[in-house]
């Protein structure tokens, strides 16, 4: 076997895999929704600048995927070891999964329910409350793929 | 009253009266024709008012008009949809004669493409109160010549009733009472001449007759002595 | 050109929401309606931040007041071109003024003027750089519908010699380039509106037209070519009464209008209340925009809302300048947002 080859079957190189997608795909969607809500914050902001707080905290609210993300990365990390059997890397590589794609999209959404949050309080700024209820529904699904995503780590044989 | 400054004589006198007979009766056509010149301004004026008032409404109603679509159109939109006129009008004048005074009488005939081009603007872009505002105006654009008219006709015939009463006055108050004085007063001078001669004739006669008497007493006594 | 997505109107989106709090408001309106005179009317706009701040509320309202609105208008569309990701969905809508500047110059140049007294702001191309282009036929730099209607212009005004001609031409001319615009734009929703726009001002003059009693021929030359409104559904309807529009309409796309426009005509109240149901019905389509989290079409609600709100002040400025009464200026008062 070559050198390529070596690689690609390196069961080290999965897990790392598992981790790198929780993390980056994950990160990506915060990215976006951060950055969608960002817009309409400096939208809202340069209008009427005592909306900032508010704004700000909207704003804020989609990067919890990348937070997530990011655990589950080192989890994951904390159990490559050595002698990791390419089952076991598989194993991890699932794992990965559910935060990163779930964290990719309710990233993306949760972004765009902010943006549109912040509008509403662009209107009617004692809708905060509300506004933030609709982010924080988008959110639970990223918690329920953190979740799935640590129970099938817990279920990686050590 | 003054009296002319003429020779009372007879020949001046039969001047004089045949003056005041012109006189008189220039009076009475002059007075004749203020009277007809008076009925007709006042004919003139009575339709005056009542087409003053058709034109103010007219008018009124097409300011508030305008006024509306000017508030519902940019100044822009106003200025492009009415500045330049498709229709054109071309008034004609003449004059009509009333009691040998020469009143206006305007004629306007209108050229276009049609009778009724007198919105010269697209419609997809103005607003419609435009078009009502436009139809006021042309509809009250043959009451405002007819009112142009009628004013005109009242302050000429005001002018000729003016001149014609004076005329009037002149005759009635000062040409004929001194015709009539001037008159008077010749005959009477005439009178006086009468009588101072007749008063000279029967002195020459009494003088004449006294001169006979002595004559004839005179030769009488010559023959009896 | 890449199509543009709804994300990149976040921006534009939130501030428009932020700024739709700052439109007058029905109550702000009875109060402009109750003030005593027209220069408190000003006093409250400025207050508003109608303007760019150059007004002096000293000066008698009729010096001031085309000023503020105009400038007010301006501000809309320059802050508009700011935050857009696509200046064109602005532009589509300014080009309005470059056609009626067209006209202005060509009006004023058979008119023998030197310049027209006025030129509308807000268009895309600088007037006087208009005026010399029409001016040397060189047309290269405007649109090719826009170049072409004004030399069709020239050519019809010489055979004619009917000024309205250009403003037939132009008027067809322009709901074209905004449709071909649109197009450009790949936006549903935009295209969707100008069609709409196009049509009711295809309505509009079918309908003036026939509450003038003008013929089957100024109609083949006045109306526009229209969308679904067609030139040929209205010139079907041309030898027919009015009413007769009102049933055909019930089978086209824009059948809603059918009962108001009818309504509106069997109580004779003429082109004002007709004009009323057309406005609202396009308020009606752009309103359907605050459910729209982000995207365009919140922007441009807030463009028409704008051009209400001015269209509405200057109607209660000139109301009051002039002496009109409360009702008759109510009555005219257009509702948005």
């Amino acid at each position: 076997m070559d050198t390529n080859m070596t690689l690609f079957f390196s069961p080290t190189a999965y897990a790392l895999l598992g981790a790198a997608i929780a993390f980056f795909v994950a990160a990506l969607g915060s990215s976006k929704g951060v950055g969608i809500a960002g817009q309409a914050a400096a939208g809202v902001v340069a209008e009427d600048p005592g909306k900032f707080a508010y704004a700000m905290i909207l704003q804020a609210l989609p990067s919890t995927q990348a937070i997530y993300g990011l655990v589950i990365a080192i989890l994951i990390l904390g159990r490559v070891t050595a002698d990791i059997t390419l089952e076991q890397a598989t194993m991890l590589l699932m794992a990965g999964l559910p935060v990163g794609i779930v964290g990719f999209l309710s990233g993306v959404y949760q972004g765009k329910v902010a943006a549109a949050g912040i509008n509403l309080i662009a209107k009617r700024p004692e809708s905060f409350g509300h506004a933030m209820i609709f982010a924080i529904n988008v959110e639970l699904f990223a918690i329920f793929s953190f979740a799935a995503s640590f129970f099938i780590l817990g279920k990686v044989p050590a | 009253m003054a009296r002319l400054n003429v020779n009372p004589t007879r020949m001046v006198l039969t001047n004089l009266k045949r003056r005041l007979r012109t006189a008189r009766r220039g009076h009475k056509l002059l007075k004749d024709k203020r009277d007809e010149l008076m009925k007709k301004f006042l004919d003139i004026v009575r339709e005056n008012r009542k087409e003053r008032e058709i034109v103010e409404k007219l008018l009124m109603d097409v300011h508030s008009r305008f006024i509306l679509a000017r508030a519902l159109m940019s100044s822009e939109m106003l200025e492009e949809a009415l500045m330049f006129p498709k229709q054109k009008v071309s008034l004609k004048t003449s004059t009509r004669n009333i009691m040998s005074v020469d009143v206006p009488v305007l004629e306007f005939t209108t050229e276009g493409s049609g009778e009724e081009d007198i919105f010269p603007y697209g419609f997809a872009n103005t607003s419609g109160e435009l078009d009502g505002a436009i139809q006021a105006l042309s509809e009250a654009l043959p009451h405002m010549l007819r009112l142009a008219e009628l004013e005109k006709s009242a302050q000429l015939l005001a002018d000729e009733i003016e001149k014609t009463r004076r005329r009037v006055n002149a005759l009635e108050y000062v040409l004929i009472p001194n015709l009539e004085e001037t008159i008077k007063y010749i005959v009477m001078k005439l009178d006086e001449n009468e009588r101072g001669n007749l008063t000279r004739l029967m002195k020459v006669k009494d003088m004449m007759l006294e001169q006979a008497r002595q004559q004839r007493l005179q030769r009488d006594g010559l023959l009896q002595e | 050109m890449a199509r543009i997505l709804d994300e990149d109107y976040a921006y534009a989106t939130a501030r428009i929401r932020a700024m739709e709090n700052k439109l007058i408001t029905p109550q702000q309106y009875e109060r402009m309606l109750d003030a005593a005179t027209a220069e408190d009317v000003v006093k409250m706009l400025v207050e508003q931040g109608y303007g760019m701040g150059s007004t002096d509320t000293a000066q008698p309202a009729v010096q001031v007041s085309e000023k503020l609105l105009s400038d007010e208008l301006e501000k809309t569309y320059a802050l508009l071109r700011e935050i857009l990701p696509d200046p064109l969905v602005v532009t589509l809508f300014m080009r309005r003024n470059d056609y009626l500047n067209a006209k202005l110059i060509l009006k004023g140049m058979y008119l023998g003027l030197e310049e027209p007294g006025v030129y509308a702001g807000s268009g895309t191309v600088e007037p006087s750089r208009l005026r010399r282009m029409i001016v040397d036929r060189d047309l290269a730099d405007l649109p090719e519908i826009f170049g072409k209607a004004v030399l069709e212009c020239i050519e019809a005004y010489g055979r004619t010699s009917d000024p309205q001609m250009i403003d037939f031409i132009l008027d067809r001319a322009m709901y074209e380039n905004m449709e071909k615009d649109a197009q450009a734009l790949g936006s549903p929703y935009i295209s969707e509106l100008v069609a709409l726009i196009h049509d009711l001002a295809n309505l509009r003059v079918f309908i003036r037209a026939k509450l003038l009693g003008r013929s089957r021929d100024f109609l083949a030359k006045a109306l526009l070519e229209g969308s679904k409104i067609s030139r040929k559904f209205c010139m079907d309807l041309s030898d027919k009464p009015l009413d007769q529009l009102f049933e055909a309409l019930r089978f086209t796309a824009l059948a809603e209008l059918a009962n108001g426009l009818s309504e509106a005509f069997k109580n004779g109240e003429g082109i004002s209340g007709m004009e009323k149901v057309l406005d609202e019905h396009l308020m009606r389509f752009i309103r359907k925009s605050r459910y729209i989290a982000m995207g365009v079409e919140p922007v441009i609600a807030w463009l028409f809302y704008k051009e209400a709100e001015v269209r509405n002040v200057r109607l209660i400025l000139t109301g009051k300048i002039n002496g009109i009464s409360n009702a008759v200026i109510r009555e005219r008062l257009r509702a948005y947002a």
